[in-house]
């Protein structure tokens, strides 16, 4: 037997040893062949002091506190064959290993799934009605804004403020009555008399005014009027910008923060999700024997950790106030 | 030497030849071989139980012969390990050969050295 599979044969007897313990041993020996090279022995003659590979290697398990028959007890019956056997298993180790960690992979992955469904559920519904509260401000302003215009409409399309409540009807009122001082004032002038059945009032010489005065009067009064009524609008509406402005930007800042604890919290969904996967994983190589603990309780720690930060994103959700009236 | 003997003593050997001085694998097994004829392979199994036990600590040294050779170094506990092994063996020692003795009722010369 030759150096090389004499050290194939006996890597495939210590395969449930670490890979860096086969490695080891297996140098050694190696370098002990070498030696008994260097020193005028054949490979063979080197090979063969070491005696049946099955003992020699019964002997490094058991240095390993593993015990070399178990494989061949609990191989009975099956089809594949023991350790000592000397060959390949039917179904090799690795792929036994491979079909757990994936069966325990989507497990994991139906249950953080379902777990997680619900509160995507949630957070889209948050997040639609965060995204429409500007469209329902939006209709809930347009319909004020009819209601107001259907107002006027009734109100003859005057709107009576506290400052100047002349409507146009009296203002017509007026200028009538104005008229008719102009001609009852031209009658006199004439030497016409009136009387009660023509329609028109007799004035008395104490109500007498200058026509030219009283009308020019009239107009500067309605001018004045319109004036304050254009000022006192222009001002209101600065005033409602401002407070669109205002709401407007208390919107933009509440839908950044909203959106950062969106974020912040789907990167926490799918970080603790990956780590769910990770602790899933090294929890059955730990099953298996590899010393997996620290990286297992790691895992496990990340888990929480992130799942907590998911899960309760929620509640840094930056809410409106609703004004309570009674 | 009936093999189950020699391996009831081989640890003993083995720590009491690395208590003197490091040694190497090749070099730890021809020193045991110049006291019980054993085979080769399994001195390097027994040298990983008893540094698996913390009975030796291992380390590196370059050669000028080839690749680096790993040195096996007794430490405290090897050393306490390797006291108390001693203690046993002479203990197991003198009572077989006492028993020897008182069996066979002859002299020492009959029963050999030991007493």
């Amino acid at each position: 037997m030759k150096k090389q599979e004499f050290l194939d044969e006996l890597k495939c007897h210590l395969k449930v040893l670490q890979e860096e313990e086969q490695e080891d041993i297996l140098d050694e020996y190696s370098q002990h062949i070498e030696m008994k090279i260097a020193n005028g022995l054949s490979e063979e003659e080197a090979i063969k002091d070491f005696g049946s590979i099955h003992a020699l290697a019964g002997e490094i398990l058991e240095a390993y506190h593993v015990n070399p028959e178990y494989e061949q007890e609990h191989s009975k019956g099956a089809s594949r064959r023991s350790l000592f056997a000397g060959g390949q298993t039917e179904e090799p180790e690795s792929r036994r290993h491979v079909g757990a960690v994936l069966k325990e992979t989507v497990a994991c992955a139906g249950r953080a799934g379902k777990k997680g469904g619900h509160q995507i559920l949630v957070w889209t519904g948050w997040l639609l009605r965060l995204l429409g509260t500007p469209f329902r401000k939006g209709k809930m302003l347009w319909c004020r804004w009819l209601e107001r215009r259907k107002e006027i409409d009734r109100e003859g399309g005057w709107i009576e403020t506290e400052d100047c409540a002349e409507g146009p009807a009296e203002l017509e009122r007026k200028d009538e009555a104005l008229g008719n001082l102009i001609l009852l004032e031209d009658g006199l002038k004439t030497g016409e008399k009136t009387d009660g059945t023509s329609g028109r009032s007799v004035i008395t010489g104490k109500h007498q005014r200058k026509p030219e005065r009283s009308r020019a009067a009239g107009w500067l009064q309605a001018l004045g009027g319109t004036c304050r009524r254009g000022s006192l609008a222009c001002v209101r509406g600065i005033r409602q910008v401002l407070r669109w402005a205002a709401e407007a930007g208390f919107w933009c800042c509440r839908l950044a923060w909203n959106c950062c604890v969106v974020l912040a919290s789907a990167f926490s969904a799918f970080a603790g999700l990956v780590f769910l996967f990770l602790f899933g994983t090294m929890a059955v190589l730990w099953g298996q024997g590899f010393p997996f603990a620290g990286i297992v309780l790691g895992c496990l720690g990340a888990v929480l950790c992130f799942g907590s930060l998911a899960v309760f994103g929620g509640t840094f959700f930056w809410r409106k106030r609703h004004e309570q009236t009674d | 030497m009936n093999a189950q003997l020699k391996k009831g003593v081989l640890e003993l050997i083995v720590l009491e030849s690395v208590r003197k001085r490091d040694m190497y694998g090749y070099e730890l097994v021809e020193e045991v071989s110049k006291v019980i004829d054993v085979n080769e392979g399994t001195i390097y199994p027994l040298l990983k139980r008893l540094t698996n036990e913390h009975y030796f600590e291992t380390y590196l040294r370059e050669s000028k012969e080839g690749p680096p050779r790993k040195y096996y170094h007794l430490t405290a506990a090897g050393v306490l390990y390797r006291d108390s092994l001693e203690e046993e063996w002479m203990e197991l020692q003198a009572r077989v050969c006492r028993f020897l003795a008182e069996k066979n009722g002859g002299s020492d010369e009959e029963t050999g050295v030991f007493r």
